[in-house]
């Protein structure tokens, strides 16, 4: 095949349509295409871009409030201490009665027993006392950190990043005695062989070396039992520390995370802002007419109005209040969040996709200045007859026939042609939308009431009822088509048309590029 | 101009006239950018009906601004599975496997199709489960919003990528008669999905903004191959219930330059169309409805009046 040579020599126009089968397609193809006002939007935008983080960043209480005794809730002297107290009321493992040998001896045994782990249900307990006293404190701090950082989410880092070193720089825990256990040991075989001495000594004098055996057998007790329990709390002190520090560094992760999130949102206003000064033009050029955008300063004017406020403060207040109120309704319908639950601005921002959070804001802004802006009254500056005939000639077809979608060749064209004019607002408005309505009605386009867009007019214009192998881009295709062959291309699925069985060109459709000759036979 | 009665244009939503729900399946890097178009007019203009967007792709990216979204990228893994067992799989993982196994390597794959259809459709045979279950809870979703009793599938996606052009044929398999058709909607009614439709882009402007050479051939080539396919399915009485083309421009002055322009021109016409549905259709029901299946064309110059019948190919053999 030589479709290049017949490119290249023009070959004579092939005097068949570049497809099989015609005759057997369906008439369901169509083209649509629509064309509509859009208000200029660079001034909105870079307003958007200044009011976005203002509004976003804004806290309810510029207070921020982290009880500095917070800090000291995981300063392991207290809480050892705490946890010390908590053990020695254990029943089993309190201090004795002063004098009494016996269960001195029996708590010493099980004291040991427990440190050599041959006690288990004793070691949880000690566990679990343990793991109850640091656990509350740590929770008590994981708690006030998120209160803070979700109450003002981009003002509490400097306190909280002063916490990193402050976890760094607790005291290390003194284990305490280290030979406790082995006086322990020692204080009771002293005791328990004391029984030899009773006749051997005067009275007086057992009475006194047995009390101050067991005073000392006692201390040493106490001291063993701290140790351990000392020993079993550094791990689980730590261990929180280490819980908190994770928590906070994930909550500065998030707040960068925040911020950044702030970030793109206003890069993407600045985008959109510098987009709609590059392409007014190019706007003009394709389906869309462009009409007059309000002043920064009318903009202005419509939000405080719309808001009911009189100061700056306020008004960043009231679009915080409605912009969490819209975002939270968003969160909703995307899944996000049950309908009942009513998260932390913070985490509301984070769980949204930015897009969704700039689509928000601009949505919140359109609908508070729409009040103070009439599209009527910039379609008059247009020129009414300007505006109707630009939208309707920018609403015809991109789909061409050479004359083949005719009644003659069985075609039946249908055609339906829809404008939709948004609601007036004004009495002014409602003579300018009459006047609209009246000239697109000359042009046969019927005003179809649909629930459609309040700030812009479109025009919709469908012409359907072709076969595809009519269309007249498809000789141009085949040859591409052709082409494409040269590079390896697969331009089909696999297994739809007979003679393509993995993807590769159709030699049947290749032969349309054969047989130029045909036609002059 | 009088204003249409909106009961009767089937914007009221009383009755058994009212709208359908609408799920547009945003299929293709130009279908997500049409539909993100369409969500933010829909966004704008209040919601004022059903619609529940998924996106199909072989490029995550972007997946966040619709409802769901199926991502069927050719992954290392998803090319290690068509590899080790390829029969478990379709005949487009065959196929890619006897015929082009260059495609398949792994160091070459990135995100998209880089418009080779057959790479999506092996997508598609590897991930069929999770596309009927997206497609259902999409369902679900929408009738979990209690609009209408019948929802009516919206494809949007360009006819010249990879995987836009892929999906809206592939995808038909779904939503038309058949046995994917009847497991997606298990449990349902059988007539709850409408036929669907299609907001196809000729990608003209994509094609014309390619610097590499081959990339335009094989851009325009897709969308004749994609057209040659609809009219196979067509022929097979799967077809979409009707495709709007949206082309280049027109000779108004109108011209969507690039692929941006028209992905935003789609979007604003998809929407358009949606919310305008009862009025288009109750147009179409006394016209388009029924000349679309009775009409034919009927001029002498179609390829099998040239042609002698040996030279055809099988799908014209019987062709009048």
């Amino acid at each position: 095949m030589n479709e290049t040579s017949e490119n290249q020599n023009g070959a004579t126009r092939r005097p068949y349509l570049a497809m099989w089968g015609i005759r057997d397609q369906l008439c369901s193809h169509g083209n649509a295409m629509v064309s509509g006002t859009t208000v200029g939007a660079a001034e909105f935008e870079a307003l958007a871009q200044d009011v976005l983080p203002d509004v976003m960043l804004h806290d309810e209480d510029d207070t921020v409030l982290i009880d500095p005794r917070l800090w000291g809730e995981l300063q392991p002297a207290p809480l050892l201490a705490r946890v010390r107290e908590a053990i020695r009321a254990q029943p089993d493992l309190r201090l004795p009665a002063d004098g009494d040998a016996d269960t001195l001896l029996k708590r010493a045994s099980l004291l040991r027993a427990v440190a050599a782990g041959q006690h288990p249900e004793l070691g949880e307990e000690i566990a679990r006392l343990v793991g109850q006293v640091c656990g509350e404190a740590g929770q008590r701090v994981r708690q006030a950190i998120d209160l803070a950082a979700d109450k003002a989410p981009c003002k509490v880092d400097a306190a909280l990043n002063d916490l990193v070193p402050f976890l760094d720089q607790l005291a290390p825990i003194n284990l305490g005695d280290e030979g406790a256990p082995a006086r322990l040991s020692a204080r009771c075989e002293q005791v328990a062989g004391l029984g030899k001495w009773r006749n051997a000594l005067p009275a007086p004098t057992f009475d006194s070396l047995r009390l101050s055996l067991l005073d000392d057998a006692q201390d040493a007790y106490g001291r063993a039992l701290d140790r351990l329990v000392t020993e079993r709390f550094e791990n689980r002190w730590e261990k929180e520390r280490d819980g908190v520090r994770e928590h906070l560094e994930h909550y500065l992760e998030t707040s960068r995370d925040f911020r950044a999130k702030v970030r793109l949102c206003t890069d993407d206003f600045e985008n959109s802002s510098r987009r709609a000064k590059q392409t007014a033009t190019a706007l003009s050029a394709g389906n869309l007419v462009v009409l007059a955008e309000p002043g920064r300063d009318q903009i202005r004017a419509a939000l405080f109005t719309h808001y009911k406020v009189a100061s700056s403060t306020e008004l960043i207040e009231a679009m915080r209040h409605d912009f969490e109120e819209r975002l939270m309704a968003q969160a909703v319908r995307r899944g996000l969040l049950p309908s009942s639950e009513r998260p932390p601005f913070r985490r509301l921002i984070l769980a949204l996709a930015v897009s969704d959070l700039v689509e928000t804001f601009r949505t919140l802004l359109w609908e508070a200045v729409a009040g103070f802006y009439s599209l009527y009254e910039a379609c008059e500056a247009y020129g009414l007859e300007r505006l109707v005939a630009d939208l309707v000639r920018r609403s015809r077809i991109t789909s061409w026939f050479d004359g083949r979608d005719h009644q003659r060749f069985g075609i039946t064209r249908f055609e339906v042609k829809m404008v939709h004019l948004p609601a007036a607002t004004s009495p002014k408005d409602v003579t300018i939308r009459n006047l609209l309505d009246s000239l697109f009605q000359q042009q046969g386009f019927q005003n179809t009431a649909c629930n459609g867009h309040a700030r812009a007019i479109s025009v919709l214009r469908i012409y359907a009822g072709w076969p595809l192998g009519i269309e007249g881009g498809n000789g141009v295709l085949l040859e591409s088509y052709a082409r494409s062959r040269r590079s390896g291309h697969l331009p089909h699925l696999v297994g739809i048309l007979p003679d393509s069985r993995a993807g590769e060109h159709a030699p049947g459709v290749l032969k349309l590029l054969d047989r130029a000759d045909l036609g002059s036979a | 101009m009088k204003e249409t009665d909106p009961a009767r244009s089937g914007n009221g939503r009383s009755g058994a006239g009212s709208d359908p729900a609408f799920l547009l399946l945003a299929a293709g890097g130009a279908g997500k950018d049409s539909a993100r178009s369409a969500v933010r007019h829909h966004e704008a203009a209040g919601r004022p009906f059903a619609l529940y967007t998924l996106a199909i792709d072989t490029d995550p990216s972007g997946f966040d601004a619709f409802d769901s979204a199926i991502n069927i990228a050719p992954t290392r893994e998803a090319v290690s599975a068509i590899l080790s067992n390829p029969h478990r799989h379709g005949p487009a993982c065959q196929a890619l496997i006897r015929h082009h196994p260059h495609l398949l390597e792994r160091e070459s794959l990135g995100r998209g199709a880089r418009t080779h259809r057959p790479l999506t459709q092996a997508a598609f045979e590897i991930h069929e489960e999770t596309l009927t279950e997206g497609f259902r809870a999409a369902i679900h979703a929408l009738l979990r919003q209690e609009h209408g009793d019948r929802i009516q599938p919206v494809f949007v996606g360009s006819l010249g990528g990879g995987t836009g052009s892929a999906v809206a044929i592939l995808g038909l398999d779904f939503f038309v008669d058949g046995p994917r058709r009847d497991r997606m909607l298990l449990g349902l009614p059988p007539d709850l999905l409408a036929k669907p439709i299609a907001f196809a882009i000729d990608p003209y402007a994509h094609a014309l903004q390619q610097t590499n050479e081959v990339a335009p051939d094989r851009i325009l080539a897709n969308i004749y191959a994609t057209r040659m396919e609809l009219a196979e399915y067509e022929k097979r009485g799967k077809g979409f219930q009707y495709v709007f083309h949206l082309g280049l421009g027109n000779d108004a002055g109108a011209v969507f330059s690039t692929i941006e322009q028209v992905c935003h021109a789609n979007g604003l016409l998809v929407w358009s169309w949606m919310a305008n549905y009862g009025y288009f259709k109750s147009r179409a029901v006394d016209g388009l409805d029924f000349e679309k299946v009775s009409c034919r064309y009927c001029g002498d110059d179609v390829p099998e009046a040239f042609f002698p019948a040996h030279e055809r190919p099988p799908y014209a053999e019987n062709a009048r």
